[in-house]
């Protein structure tokens, strides 16, 4: 490179200012599991900070043309297919149909996991010892996971489930278990049983990435398991921080009717 | 307190259908509290206040790894949020006595026009956490049965699990600046930081939307709220709100009282959905009942 630099100053600038650009945009991928992450005092990959994605699986985690009020999107789903069983794939097809009004976040309910963590709003990773908290700026949604060991209690059934962390090398892994089913993956109607489990993983990919990636198991409703994965964002403006989004408040607001008259719908 | 609001207590208590399969009522709710903590009055807090500070000057708290005061770990409740004044028994819960330390009265120094809004609430509004509205500053700290502290060098994240909202709070205390004054919010924007042993948390920004309790105690989106926490002993920290608003007191006010460590050994939170459970809003609907949209103090006050 450094004999190549004189002759061809002005186009090798240009060239190799293009390709950090494109490495930059492709940090994720590009760094993928060799980043080590700077660790937390006691010793512990660092995932603080506020963090957004930037895609549209919100609407629909599957591969999707535009619709009105819904950018196109790639999907974020492994192999784009959702494996169904038979009467599942109905179901869907139908939640699909009526989707303003059966999204349970239409109603301004618990998003559930993992659509928590694409929703279009931030949410902010603090870890301590012996937890990790996200705390999500929708409805103040908020999962204190412990990372000490403590096995899923005989617990009921949860929107956003029973989480329980653990670290292996550079990832938080995260299983989730005890939900209850009226949580949807998306606004395109997927959804899932009480039989829900899911595993998530937290890498840092670079200073201001994270690789999430979620393995969804529901004998009740797919065939076998099936994987999502996904970049998230550091926000980058000075001074962020979660502001609020209490969804059903300001539908109060609006109307105090405005529940009531749905269930009418 | 008129039979009105204990009714709709009643109902909402009723209606909501909670999510979580238990709600775990501490020890110190349902009328059986102590009669003292630390050493000071549990039930009179225009006497708990003074004791409580003379406890702070000599108690020497437990320190974090960071060095700072660890108030880590699960608190509970000792006051009940239907009237933060003076008042009687009610339904399930024995008699209060004001959590007003200043003014020496125990009475909200309410302007005259506020004073009769706080009438008008009473005929015509219920309590905004009826709607699972958050509660807002600084009811969030006697509204909740159990909540847990996590506390880290930058900020502090209050979670608590009972029947109401999620509130979480994560408060910061690097040091940075309030968001700008147009950002409304029903939590308020805290900003902490550390004088000596207590916790103080500024808050501003609140949106004048929530109440003080169920008893029509309301505030503008003037309102600044300083809080304190203080340990006074290894299991008890004194809580202090300063609130003022000159749009509709005639002075500063503050409210004083005990928080007593969490003694069950279920320390964990749960997820208690409320939005997600309530079925209150339409019997209060049918019953009456307005939802309080909030009120601007009269050109003369502001």
């Amino acid at each position: 490179m450094d004999t190549s630099m004189k002759p061809l100053s002005s186009l090798a600038l240009a060239v190799a200012s293009m390709l950090m650009l494109v490495a930059a945009a492709t940090d994720v991928a590009a760094q993928g599991t060799n980043y080590r992450a700077p660790r937390t005092a006691d010793g512990k990959p660092d995932l603080q900070g506020v963090w957004q994605v930037l895609n549209t699986a919100a609407w629909d985690i599957q591969d999707h043309a535009a619709r009105l009020g819904v950018p196109a999107g790639r999907g974020v789903v492994e192999g784009n297919e959702l494996p169904y069983q038979p009467a599942a794939l109905a179901k869907k097809n139908a939640n699909f149909a009526k989707r303003d009004a059966l999204d349970p976040e239409t109603k301004c309910l618990l998003a559930g996991v993992p659509r928590s963590t694409y929703m279009p709003f931030p949410f902010q990773i603090i870890q301590y010892p012996d937890y990790v908290v996200i705390a999500y700026e929708y409805v103040h949604s908020t999962r204190v996971i412990r990372t000490d060991g403590s096995p899923h209690s005989d617990t009921p059934d949860f929107w956003n489930g029973d989480s329980r962390g653990r670290w292996e090398g550079e990832t938080l892994v995260v299983d989730v278990t005890h939900f209850n089913d009226e949580t949807w993956f998306d606004r395109a109607g997927n959804f899932h049983s009480d039989a829900l489990h899911v595993v998530e993983r937290y890498t840092r990919t670079g200073p201001d990435h994270l690789l999430y990636e979620a393995t969804i198991e529901d004998p009740k409703v797919f065939t076998r398991p099936w994987k999502m994965s996904m970049p998230i964002y550091r926000r980058q403006e000075k001074d962020i921080s979660l502001l609020e989004y209490e969804c059903y408040s300001y539908a109060y607001d609006e109307d105090v009717q405005y529940f009531i008259k749905r269930e009418g719908q | 307190m008129s039979t009105r609001i204990v009714i709709a207590a009643v109902a909402v208590a009723a209606g909501l259908a909670l999510t979580a399969g238990t709600l775990r009522v501490s020890a110190q709710e349902g009328g059986r509290r102590p009669a003292a903590v630390a050493g000071c009055s549990a039930t009179d807090f225009a006497r708990f206040y003074p004791c409580a500070l003379e406890k702070a000057k000599t108690f020497n708290p437990p320190r974090t790894k960071d060095g700072l005061p660890d108030i880590t770990g699960f608190w509970s409740r000792l006051v009940s949020t239907e009237d933060i004044q003076d008042r009687p028994e009610v339904v399930g819960q024995s008699a209060q006595k004001s959590l007003i330390v200043e003014p020496a009265d125990g009475k909200i120094p309410y302007l005259p026009w506020a004073a009769l809004q706080k009438k008008t609430n009473l005929e015509k509004y219920i309590s905004p956490t009826a709607f699972c509205d958050v509660p807002g500053v600084p009811r969030m700290t006697y509204n909740f049965g159990k909540w847990q502290v996590l506390e880290g060098p930058t900020q502090i994240v209050f979670m608590p699990e009972a029947a109401g909202a999620v509130t979480r709070r994560v408060i910061p205390t690097d040091g940075r600046a309030h968001v700008p004054s147009s950002i409304k919010l029903w939590m308020g924007d805290p900003v902490g930081r550390w004088e000596g042993n207590t916790l103080v948390v500024d808050v501003t920004n609140l949106n004048g939307k929530t109440w003080f309790d169920a008893a029509g105690d309301f505030q503008t989106e003037n309102v600044h709220v300083v809080e304190h926490f203080t340990l006074i002993d290894k299991d008890t920290m004194l809580y202090v709100a300063d609130v003022e608003d000159a749009s509709m007191y005639s002075r500063p006010w503050k409210i004083a009282f005990p928080i007593p460590r969490y003694q069950g050994d279920d320390l964990e939170i749960w997820e208690i959905g409320c939005h997600e459970g309530n079925r209150a809003v339409p019997p209060l609907l049918k019953g009456g009942y307005a939802r309080f949209p909030g009120v601007k103090p009269p050109a003369s006050a502001r």
